[in-house]
Order: C-alpha cells, then sequence, then structure tokens
C-alpha cells in the first residue's frame, strides 16, 4: 500500500518543471508523480514513460466488437429467426458491415473508458487525492512519496532540490484514508524535516 | 554535408530512361495488340495513368494548400516535394489535350456511349448539355488548366515565404485554389470516368475518385520523402514526419473504403436496375471481380493490419513497402473503373452484337423483353429500321420507357420481342458468334501494356517531379514556419 505522505514541489513554469525533472534524474530521485495543467510538449520522453498500452486493449476490444456483432447477426439471421428481407439472402455480410462497424466502435470507446479509469483508480467511489487544487490553473507539480522509513537526508535533499530548480512553494501532504470525506493535511515541510 | 539536390548521373539516366522506354514500348505494343477496333487500349491507358497521375499530383498540391490556409507549419521541411509533386500537372493538361482531341479524331476509341454524336441513345440525349463532346473539351481544359495555373502560382509564391506577408498572400491563393478544387475535383470524375458508362451515375462517385487517388498521393510523398533522406537531402525530415503523412495516408485507405463500402452498399441493397448494372458488369467478368476484392484487400485490409500500429508508421521499411503496394492497388481500382467500358465488346452496326455487350444482364433482359412483350402486343418492326435507329441502345432502356412508350420505345420493344430467342441465345453462353470470343465479355488485360504504360508514366512524373527540385536546397530557409517543423513531434498520438 502506497504512503499517504508527499512532498510537493509547486512550479510556475513548465520550463523550471522540466529542469527540476532532468536535476532528479540526475541526482536518481524517483519521482511518484507530475501534475500539470495542460500537456506539456516532451514531458514524457523528460519523465522515461513507457509508451501507453492503452490502444492495445482498445484493439482488443474492437475486436472483440467485431465478433460478437458478425456471431450475433449470423446466428439470428441465419438460425435463430431467418427472414427474408428483400429477397436478398439471409446472409447478407454488406448488410451487416454498418452495425459490424458501429459494435466495434462502441466496444473499443468503452472498453478504452474503462481500462483507462481503472488504470487511473478513476472508478466510481475512489477518493481522489488532490495534491493542490492550483495545479489545474496555473501550478505545476511534482510529487515525491515518504513513508516513515524515509531518511532525513532524503527528504532534505528532494526539498533542496526543488528549491534550487526554482519552486514556488514546496510542502508536504497527508492524505487521511480513514474518511471518505477528502481530506488533506499541508504542512510546511520544514515540520517534517 | 551539401544540401542541394542535382538532378543529373544516374539518376536522370533511369528516371528519363523508364519514362521513354515505358511509354515508347507501351504505344507500340499497345498500337499492335489490341483486340479492339478503335485502339480503345492506348486510350483507355492513357486516360486511365494520366487521370491517376493527375491525382496523385493533385494531392501534392491540396497537401500544401490545405496547410497553408490552416496555418499548419509541420510540413514546412519538406514542403518542396509535394510542391514538386503538382509539376506533372503540366503533363496532364496536355496529354488530357490530347484525350479531348480524340473525342473528335477517335469517338469511338474511348467514350464510344456519348462521343459519336450519331451513336447516342435517348439517355445520353438527355444528358445531352453536360456530356457533349464541346461541354468536355471546356471543362476538361478549364479544370486542370487551374490546375496547372495553381501549381505554377504555387512553385513560383510558396517555395520562398520569407515573412508574414507573402505567407498571407500564399494564403489567398489557397483559398483559391481549394474553392476550385472543391468543386472540380467531382466534375471531372464524372466527365473523365463516369460518363465511360453514361448510363450509370453515383452521387458518391467524386468523393470515391478523390480518396483512392489522395491515399496513392500520399503514398507516393511517403516513397519520395525516404528516397530524398536515403540520398542524403532532407536532414530536418524526421520520423516524425513521416508519421504524420503515414497517418493521412491511413485515413484516406480508410476513408476510401468507406465511399466504396457505401456505394457498393446501397446499389446492392436498392437492387436498382439501372443502378446495379456497373457492379454486374464488373462482377461478371472474373478479372474485373477478382480486381475488385484484390484493390480492397490491398486498400483496406492491408494497411489496417500493418499500419495501424504507431510504430509501424514510424518504421520507414513498412510505411515505404505499404506505400508500393497501396500505389499498386489504387491504380487497380481505377483499373477497373477505367477498362471495363471502352475494352468490352465492341457495339458493332448490327444490332445482334450489341446485346453481347449486355450478355451480363441477360437473365433480366429476358424478364424485361417479356415483360415489354406482353405490354406491346404484336407490334412488327422492320429489321432496317431496328438497325438504323439503336445503335447504343440499352436494354434497361426498355424499363425507362415502358412508361412513355414514343415512337423509339415502340421499336425496341418490338426488336426485344423479336431478339427474345437471341437473347436467350446470349444467356445460354455462346455470345458473340461474329467475333468468336465465346463467354468473353472484354478484352481488357493486364498485361505488358498496361505495366509499360505505368512504368513510363511513373518515370514521366519523376521526371517532372525531379526537375521542379534540381539544383534547390530542398528546405526553405526563411520560412517563418521553418522552426516549428523541425521541431515536430508526435511522440503521443
Amino acid at each position: 500500500m502506497a504512503s499517504n505522505k508527499y512532498i510537493v514541489g509547486l512550479f510556475d513554469h513548465e520550463d523550471k518543471l522540466i529542469g527540476a525533472i532532468r536535476k532528479c534524474k540526475k541526482e536518481n530521485v524517483e519521482i511518484t508523480d507530475t501534475l500539470t495543467p495542460f500537456p506539456v510538449h516532451g514531458l514524457e520522453d523528460e519523465l522515461g514513460y513507457q509508451d501507453t498500452r492503452l490502444h492495445k486493449a482498445g484493439f482488443m476490444f474492437g475486436i472483440t466488437g467485431t465478433f460478437v456483432a458478425l456471431s450475433v447477426m449470423t446466428f439470428i439471421m441465419t438460425t435463430n429467426y431467418p427472414i427474408n428481407f428483400g429477397g436478398k439472402p439471409n446472409f447478407a455480410l454488406p448488410s451487416f458491415i454498418p452495425i459490424t462497424f458501429e459494435l466495434t466502435v462502441l466496444f473499443a470507446a468503452v472498453g478504452m473508458v474503462m481500462v483507462y479509469c481503472i488504470r487511473n483508480g478513476l472508478f466510481p467511489g475512489a477518493v481522489p487525492r488532490i495534491l493542490d487544487e492550483r495545479i489545474t490553473d496555473d501550478r505545476f507539480a511534482l510529487s515525491f512519496e515518504v513513508d516513515d522509513s524515509t531518511s532525513k537526508e532524503d527528504i532534505s535533499k528532494v526539498v533542496n532540490l526543488l528549491k534550487e530548480a526554482g519552486a514556488v512553494e514546496v510542502s508536504s501532504k497527508e492524505f487521511n484514508d480513514d474518511t471518505e470525506i477528502f481530506e488533506v493535511e499541508t504542512s510546511a515541510v520544514e515540520s517534517i524535516l | 554535408m551539401s544540401n542541394t539536390f542535382t538532378f543529373g548521373g544516374n539518376l536522370k539516366k533511369s528516371v528519363l530512361g523508364l519514362a521513354v522506354v515505358g511509354l515508347v514500348l507501351g504505344v507500340v505494343l499497345g498500337f499492335f495488340f489490341d483486340d479492339t477496333s478503335h485502339h480503345s487500349r492506348l486510350w483507355a491507358n492513357l486516360l486511365l495513368n494520366t487521370y491517376y497521375f493527375a491525382g496523385i499530383a493533385v494531392t501534392g498540391v491540396f497537401f500544401i494548400t490545405a496547410h497553408q490556409l490552416g496555418y499548419g507549419g509541420w510540413h514546412t521541411v519538406f514542403k518542396r516535394v509535394p510542391i514538386a509533386m503538382g509539376r506533372f500537372l503540366y503533363v496532364a493538361f496536355f496529354l488530357f489535350l490530347i484525350i479531348v482531341a480524340g473525342l473528335w479524331l477517335s469517338p469511338e476509341g474511348l467514350y464510344s456511349h456519348w462521343a459519336d454524336p450519331h451513336h447516342r441513345d435517348s439517355i445520353v440525349l438527355g444528358k445531352a448539355p453536360f456530356l457533349t463532346r464541346k461541354a468536355y473539351a471546356l471543362g476538361v481544359i478549364i479544370f486542370f488548366g487551374l490546375w496547372a495555373l495553381f501549381t505554377w502560382l504555387l512553385s513560383k509564391k510558396f517555395i520562398s515565404i520569407k515573412n508574414w506577408k507573402e505567407y498571407s498572400s500564399a494564403k489567398k491563393i489557397s483559398a483559391g485554389f481549394l474553392l476550385v478544387f472543391g468543386v472540380s475535383s467531382s466534375i471531372l470524375s464524372w466527365w473523365v470516368i463516369m460518363s465511360l458508362d453514361p448510363h450509370w451515375y453515383s452521387t458518391l462517385f467524386g468523393w470515391y475518385n478523390l480518396a483512392s487517388y489522395f491515399c496513392a498521393g500520399f503514398a507516393m510523398m511517403i516513397l519520395l520523402m525516404i528516397g530524398f533522406k536515403r540520398m542524403g537531402h532532407l536532414p530536418n525530415v524526421t520520423e516524425d514526419h513521416i508519421h504524420d503523412v503515414a497517418k493521412l495516408m491511413f485515413g484516406f485507405s480508410v476513408f476510401w473504403t468507406y465511399l466504396m463500402f457505401s456505394q457498393f452498399m446501397l446499389i446492392w441493397y436498392a437492387n436498382i436496375p439501372e443502378a446495379t448494372i456497373w457492379f454486374t458488369k464488373r462482377f461478371d467478368i472474373p478479372m474485373f471481380k477478382a480486381i475488385f476484392f484484390i484493390a480492397l484487400a490491398i486498400n483496406f485490409f492491408l494497411p489496417v493490419l500493418a499500419i495501424l500500429k504507431r510504430d509501424a508508421k514510424r518504421n520507414f521499411l513498412t510505411v515505404g513497402t505499404i506505400s508500393v503496394l497501396l500505389i499498386f492497388g489504387h491504380y487497380l481500382d481505377f483499373y477497373h473503373m477505367v477498362m471495363v467500358e471502352p475494352m468490352g465488346i465492341p457495339h458493332g452496326n448490327h444490332a445482334t452484337t450489341e446485346h453481347d455487350s449486355h450478355a451480363n444482364l441477360s437473365a433480366d433482359n429476358v424478364l424485361y423483353a417479356e415483360v415489354d412483350a406482353g405490354h406491346e402486343g404484336d407490334v412488327n418492326g422492320h429489321a432496317e429500321e431496328i438497325h438504323d435507329d439503336l445503335h447504343a441502345e440499352d436494354e434497361h432502356m426498355h424499363l425507362d420507357e415502358t412508361g412513355h412508350p414514343d415512337e423509339h420505345a415502340v421499336v425496341s420493344d418490338s426488336h426485344a420481342d423479336e431478339d427474345h430467342g437471341e437473347e436467350a441465345h446470349t444467356a445460354a453462353g455462346h455470345g458473340n458468334d461474329e467475333h468468336g470470343h465465346g463467354e468473353e465479355l472484354t478484352y481488357a488485360k493486364l498485361g505488358l501494356v498496361e505495366l509499360f504504360f505505368f512504368l513510363g508514366f511513373l518515370g514521366l512524373f519523376l521526371f517532372m517531379t525531379f526537375t521542379g527540385l534540381d539544383g534547390e536546397d530542398l528546405e526553405s530557409g526563411d520560412d517563418p514556419f521553418l522552426e516549428e517543423s523541425k521541431n515536430h513531434h508526435v511522440k503521443y498520438s
């Protein structure tokens, strides 16, 4: 189980954020998460993220939709309840194609949304851990997970690194999982040092 | 490393050789190995390749103008390549002059249904203001002239855009071209391709054509870009640029499939005789049926399976291979659009022979003939009259005319009555006795003539493209969008 405590550095410009990420990489500090109000060009490269596998899931869902549509329609139209429509054969493949297409898109879209939400912990009832409300406005956040075993040297290393990189604010956050209601304790970083 | 491209040496020799050898052999072989009586194989190959490569060329022009209008900048590092592709339109303009001249010199050669004023049936006459030689000549010359003119403006004004003032003046030209192109691409497809079979029409046809040559155009653009990169030019073109052009190619492949299938399914579902004739003609000839499905496999299933994945679009080898296959696949698509009519068993002056070209509809024809015969009772037509009046009469005309039986219709009905036995005979598969071709419905072949014509036009296309880039730096140095283009990344698509 992940820790509930984070050190959060807030930046007011994406260039400073990128600089901080580069510094972290140099100093071998592991970044837990990065939050930006808009997509920052080249951020994924800097963080060394792998390519998303979401499209693979999408392809699988799509193919499932294709086969479901074709097999169900074939079963219904040829075996289960064959009706003569305008003298066309019961297995009238061209007329199945539009519905097959629609079901492919539907399966792929719904499946991808579900996979995305589950992977990101956004299922219904999930309590979001909002590090700072300004990350949807004008602040870029870097967060570092800490727990009781983290040494004070490591924490001060991170804090100093953030300050050197030009963070406008460095603080620690602690989330309380016991309550359903989102609660966060913000404290000046000095208090945990 | 010098970044100046010089078109010379072995490259020039091989491209020129390809053009000259291909065209000469194509014309010579096509002249001697032609079963049709009016050199239709030459005319049809000329039309097919001119239209196809003009389409590929105009894709480049469209690509540039559309991006110019939308402040697109990512393509700036290679924008000379599409502009140079457009230069084939100069050649296409002159080749279409030849095709237009052919309407008068050899009216039976290509548009045999309507080019000869004496051989028009009432359906063609109903489309007379649009479907006449003069209208065709005027329209085709004006539209291809405009395309060539805009290409000329493009290569003058678009290559060296240095500031925003020049950019916005180029933008106005772009808007003008897109306006012209939006209208003319559809109308030209009706005149040039659809009028080969003037009894049939499809409202999707213009876009279907456009999607087909756009796919081939983007494929050609990718191949040229990869080629220049191999030669050591275009140093700033990265896999990100190829990726985006490949996306366009892929997207238009799916769009082509969508239009092709929509056209097919609506006609198949409604089953109206005058609409289905286009497909029955093709599906009754094994070669064209095979081409139809091979084109579908190459132009849809292959790209979907091979370059749907992001990494495949960034791999030069994969994208290059798919591009070559797509150019071939869309050639096949246009081949089956163009070749069926001019290469069909000819309409002779003899009334019996004309039925053979429609023998594929035989089962329906017999039915109509019976209905018509019952309708008209025992009208006796005179053989001479029939032969004079029914040069290019089509069977589905009976259906159109039954509502208004004028003199013409009476003649055709009686003719159908009289011919009933012969049609059944045709249906039994004895075919054209006069020409001795048995069950064959077409003279069309996919042989050396077609190959040499295609290679010759490819050589001509490459020659025009390369001469446009000769002695130039392939990157436009002062373009305001150059930096953006150099830093183009599509890490996540």
